[in-house]
């Protein structure tokens, strides 16, 4: 038997990444941006569905959280047609230029500018960056506990637990609240939003004001480092702990490895190379 | 000039295409061998709003206009051209003639449900003896008390034996002929004297359900009088032209896949030692296909743009109507020939292109009819009255 849970407050974090399937690698080996579709990262999507999920058996209000210039507004519209109940960009020229870290440190920051905030959930990577440590970056911003790559997440009073799936098992984690949980990419299918409920979307008008805690808001707001409270020390650029070297295509071609021979010889060399890898 | 969608129906096109991905691909050729769609790929439709596209959200439609409209018939048509044809009569046709003609009552009563799947609408004027020659009509409805009292029968009627809420076209006064003798009726499959007679086995989109209806002493309130007494042929017509936007939006729907597949596998199959896409004559094919893709995108949108900006239409809805469902037979067309014998094996989706999209050279005014409709608009212009 569920036990209702009341008056929850959940923030998903979700980013805008471009669609990596409509991103082309050009004859120089650079990544031809400009005609690439922006989507919402997947596995935030899947985040999202999680806390829709908790929202169709609790009291549970959403916030979605982007991290972003006026176009990622996209990704906080699809949220709220989906069923987010509100929306929040942040958006400072000190944002501009951050890594993961930097990131992680912002989004702690509005977390805890929208107050009474009982779990975070994020995806557990982007298409894009891929660094996988956002989630943990918040959670170690606000000193909340975190699980990593959970799914099926279930809420108990003060607690909330998760389903981790390892390589060869996996186990449900329990936490107390507040908490932190990142969803994995395929650990549900997310929702499609209604054809009213997009139409609905587009006609909420950005508001830059903040009412933290208060109901009935503009259901789509932009804050700016100042609304949340965030040190321009730690954020961005100047708040970054990684430096991008450079970007390089994967060597697709020294992937394969053609094994010849009668299939009885194939078959001993390749288990000759398992084992020399300690792979059985 | 902006040729960009907005981003609610960019939204909109990932949305439903994504939901025919999920939905109408791995069923598609189910619903062409079984002939029916399964009941909850309607249900699921139903959950995401398609059933009501384009109406006003206060009759629980989705307010996404006709460019909406569109947007959805190419998605859902591109992955399955029964299920468009289902929800092309449903909305295009059936449902359109209320929300165009009907009374404020009739609206609140009928498209709530329709909006939300939970009743199929259609649109019945063709019989034996009047297809394109609609204004030719036999079935009679005369009046008795509060009701009228309808018998005959209409033919090739899309939605015919599935609809709940049938659109019918009656001759109320036969000494006045098309103009002012013909009434259009909000008809219930429910009401006594109503039956389905034969469902017919098609060439293309079998898995929409066409079919014969039967009105014998069928009695329909006075009430469900649509639109003015005397005016149907005007609602049929008025109703036809938007039909008609989204039929050629589907044929772009079905062009557009048959490129996409096309390419496909012109890079995949190996000709000679080299991919398809190296011969010169699969390269002018594609070039064309391509080309009248691209032409016929603008018409369609600019036309859905003139609906829903309150614009006259007439002229670019049959131009719209017959270019696009020529242009989508010659995509077939040119696909099979591409994908060679393979084109043609049962399974494949481009050999049911081919047949699914025949029937759209045929349906809501044949390719000659639009194109008189636009003859008559070029001749007006320049002074000259055709005879039709």
């Amino acid at each position: 038997m569920t036990v209702r849970v009341d008056n929850m407050r959940i923030v998903v974090c979700i980013k805008q990444v471009l669609d990596p399937a409509t991103l082309r690698v050009t004859s120089r080996g650079a990544l031809a941006i400009e005609e690439a579709t922006r989507i919402a990262n997947a596995a935030d999507l899947c985040a999202l569905e999680e806390a829709l999920a908790l929202k169709d058996k609790h009291k549970v209000e959403i916030v979605a959280l982007t991290l972003g210039a006026a176009a990622a507004d996209d990704v906080l519209r699809l949220a709220l047609a989906m069923g987010a109940d509100r929306a929040v960009r942040l958006h400072d020229a000190s944002f501009m230029f951050g890594d993961a870290h930097a990131a992680g440190y912002a989004l702690a920051r509005a977390v805890t500018a929208i107050g009474a905030v009982d779990l975070v959930l994020a995806g557990a990577r982007s298409l894009d960056s891929a660094s996988g440590v956002v989630g943990a970056e918040i959670a170690s911003t606000v000193g909340w506990p975190l699980i990593t790559s959970g799914r099926r997440i279930a809420l108990a009073g003060r607690r909330a637990s998760a389903v981790q799936t390892f390589e060869d098992s996996s186990q449900r984690t329990t936490t107390g609240l507040p908490a932190v949980i990142t969803v994995a990419a395929d650990s549900n299918q997310p929702r499609l939003p209604t054809v009213a409920d997009i139409m609905t979307a587009y006609r909420q008008a950005p508001s830059p004001l903040l009412f933290a805690g208060e109901t009935g808001q503009a259901r789509l707001q932009v804050l700016s480092a100042e609304d949340i409270v965030a040190d321009r020390e730690r954020s961005g650029a100047a708040g970054a702990r990684t430096v991008q070297r450079r970007t390089f295509p994967e060597d697709a071609a020294a992937k394969g490895d053609v094994l010849s021979g009668t299939p009885a010889e194939s078959a001993a060399l390749l288990t000759q190379r398992l084992r020399r890898r300690g792979y059985v | 000039m902006d040729f960009t969608f907005s981003k609610e129906h960019q939204m909109l096109r990932r949305t439903v295409r994504e939901f025919a991905r999920r939905h109408l691909a791995p069923l598609a050729r189910q619903i062409d061998e079984q002939e029916q769609i399964p009941r909850q790929v309607l249900a699921a439709a139903a959950r995401l709003g398609l059933f009501g596209v384009p109406f006003p959200q206060r009759y629980d439609g989705a307010d996404a206009g006709e460019i909406g409209m569109c947007i959805v018939a190419e998605e859902i048509a591109g992955v399955c051209s029964s299920t468009m044809a289902t929800l092309g009569a449903h909305l295009g046709i059936g449902a359109m003639a209320i929300y165009l003609d009907g009374v404020e009552e009739q609206k609140e009563r009928y498209l709530p449900a329709l909006c939300r799947g939970e009743k199929l609408a259609a649109f019945a004027l063709t019989e034996a003896q009047a297809g394109s020659d609609a204004a030719r009509i036999h079935t009679r409805a005369e009046r008795d008390g509060d009701h009228f009292v309808l018998n005959g029968s209409k033919i090739w009627i899309t939605n015919g034996s599935i609809a709940d809420v049938i659109v019918m076209f009656a001759v109320t006064d036969p000494a006045l002929g098309a103009r002012g003798g013909v009434t259009a009726f909000i008809v219930e499959a429910s009401y006594p004297g109503f039956r389905v007679g034969s469902v017919d086995d098609k060439m293309g989109i079998r898995g929409s359900a066409t079919a014969e209806l039967i009105l014998e002493d069928c009695r329909v309130p006075a009430a469900n009088v649509l639109g003015q007494h005397g005016a149907g042929f005007l609602t049929a017509m008025k109703t036809l032209d938007v039909g008609r936007v989204t039929i050629g939006a589907a044929a772009l729907g079905a062009a557009q896949a048959a490129l996409e597949q096309s390419v496909l596998y012109a890079v995949e199959r190996q000709y000679a030692g080299a991919p398809l896409a190296h011969q010169q004559w699969v390269q002018l094919a594609i070039a064309d296909m391509a080309a009248e893709v691209e032409a016929l995108r603008s018409l369609v949108y600019r036309t859905a743009w003139l609906v829903d900006t309150q614009q006259p239409f007439t002229r670019e809805a049959a131009i719209v109507k017959y270019f696009g469902s020529e242009v989508g037979s010659r995509c077939l067309e040119r696909a099979v020939q591409i994908h060679g014998n393979l084109g043609l094996q049962h399974g494949v989706p481009i050999e049911r292109g081919y047949r699914d999209g025949r029937i759209s050279e045929i349906f809501e005014g044949t390719n000659e009819i639009t194109r008189i409709v636009v003859a008559s608009d070029v001749f007006r212009r320049a002074g000259v009255r055709i005879s039709p």
